[in-house]
């Protein structure tokens, strides 16, 4: 199902995909008690990917990531209370776990891959070869680790492990509760993966799937984008990335002609500085419709959805506030930097107001992108209440 | 209002809208802002504008965008 998609993004990266294999189904794995989905509201849950973080707060939990090596530990002192692994995962810390539910949340994909160019040079007979060596290689990897599962399942019921099995009922449950998300999710992947998550509507998904390669965010906080970018913030990161390429040309310059030719323009601290100023201000617009700005989950965790979206509104009235009382006083102080006259005492002499404007660009962008966003969790209230808008 | 209560306010402010899950930026922004206008009225407002600008235009800080600019091109390059 994934494959057309997975080839072409490992096309993009000069990659040839030979052959793919997946690793046991991800379950939950619990120091307490651990046996239904409603078991799940309020135990710190370790995961390893934003969807599976969404996934336990969805159900009343906190999502708490962390790096392998930390896991016994932190299950030892009751950092966590429970950790997202296949069965062979839960075999190694089986000292320190108690409980098993069996609910399939996602499934890793593994890919191999050969470098395209290198792969072209290879013999078509040989391409071949390699291609069957593969897929013969992959699927002993796979039938291996299933056996190992199903073992590891058995080793941790005879070490007196409370397993149970998710009913029906609540995989339906599960499926239905992360429905909505995944069409957000989509959206944040670009037009294929949301092509592919409109075409897969109809069948059933593991309830918090594993991404494919390629197409990973590293943001946790990109899965809750509720906008979309538009021209606003298009010009804006369209301006960032400029203004980078300024900086690293500037700079770089600065740096060749200072150790080769001993000598400096003198106008890299000035420009480089300004560059500072257009990223850091043009950028916030962008960051606001992408949710890129960090949140504290403690207590959004425990929230309800309907809870989440009504305490996004007021902070994003707050923003707005904010925002707008900014532009003012930045709109105020470019004003006063154009009426004085101001210069900047270095080798290029610049006018202030020139490099001041982009204060102002940023912050009636970061105003729009606030109101838009203010605007989307409106509808999406109304949405959860159930009331239409008028002539809907 | 005397200043003590002032800064306990603004700093129970931004700890209620940290917890609460604001985005971080504004959590720090918004009690700011209200200190400003606790301290000194609209008046104090008037100094935003430049400490925006002054605390961000340093030649020292542009090793930030960079430094993170370092890995994406690592990873972009396979």
């Amino acid at each position: 199902m994934l494959r057309p998609y997975v080839e072409k993004a490992f096309a993009a990266k000069g990659s040839v995909m030979l052959g793919e294999y997946i690793y046991p189904v991800q379950v939950v794995w619990g120091r307490k008690k651990l046996s239904s989905l409603d078991d799940i509201k309020g135990l710190k849950l370790r995961v390893a990917s934003p969807e599976q973080g969404e996934f336990v707060r969805r159900f009343g939990g906190t999502s708490i990531t962390m790096g392998a090596p930390e896991v016994p530990s932190a299950l030892d002192r009751g950092v966590v209370d429970g950790i997202f692994t296949a069965g062979v995962g839960a075999v190694l810390w089986k000292d320190l776990l108690k409980y098993g539910y069996l609910i399939s949340v996602n499934v890793n994909n593994s890919y191999v891959i050969a470098n395209a160019e290198a792969y072209r040079k290879l013999t078509p007979a040989v391409q071949g070869q390699l291609r069957e060596a593969v897929v013969a290689g992959a699927r002993w990897n796979q039938d291996a680790m299933k056996q190992e599962e199903g073992e590891a399942v058995q080793t941790l019921t005879a070490a007196n492990y409370v397993i149970t099995r998710a009913t029906q009922d609540e995989l339906a449950k599960a499926s239905a509760t992360m429905k909505p998300y995944w069409t957000e999710w989509a959206k944040t992947r670009g037009p294929d993966v949301e092509d592919r998550a409109r075409q897969g509507t109809s069948r059933a998904r593991p309830v918090a799937m594993g991404e494919a390669a390629g197409q990973r965010k590293s943001s946790a906080a990109l899965a809750k984008q509720a906008i979309a970018e538009t021209r606003v913030e298009l010009f804006c990161k369209g301006l960032c990335v400029a203004a980078l390429i300024v900086m690293l040309v500037v700079i770089g310059t600065d740096i060749l002609t200072r150790s080769l030719l001993n000598f400096s323009f003198e106008i890299s601290d000035e420009l480089g500085g300004y560059m500072l100023v257009l990223i850091s201000f043009v950028s916030l617009s962008v960051c606001q419709v992408n949710d890129s700005f960090h949140h504290v989950e403690f207590v959004q965790a425990r929230l309800s959805e309907r809870g989440r979206v009504i305490s996004r509104l007021i902070f994003d009235g707050l923003s707005l506030g904010f925002a707008l009382l900014l532009a003012w006083q930045l709109v105020r102080f470019e004003l006063s930097s154009w009426r004085s006259g101001d210069q900047a005492p270095t080798y290029l002499a610049t006018p202030l107001w020139l490099p001041r404007i982009v204060l102002v660009i940023g912050a009636a962008a970061l105003c729009v992108s606030v109101a838009r966003t203010l605007i989307g969790h409106a509808r999406k209230l109304r949405r959860l209440t159930g009331i239409q808008p008028h002539g809907s | 209002m005397g200043p003590e209560l002032q800064i306990l306010l603004t700093f129970a402010l931004f700890l209620g809208l940290l917890t609460a899950g604001m985005a971080v930026p504004f959590a720090i922004a918004v009690p700011a802002v209200v200190y400003l206008l606790l301290q000194g009225g609209l008046p104090a407002l008037n100094s935003l504008g430049l400490v925006s600008w002054g605390s961000m235009n340093s030649f020292t800080l542009t090793c930030v965008p960079l430094f993170m600019l370092m890995p994406r091109s690592f990873g972009s390059a396979g």
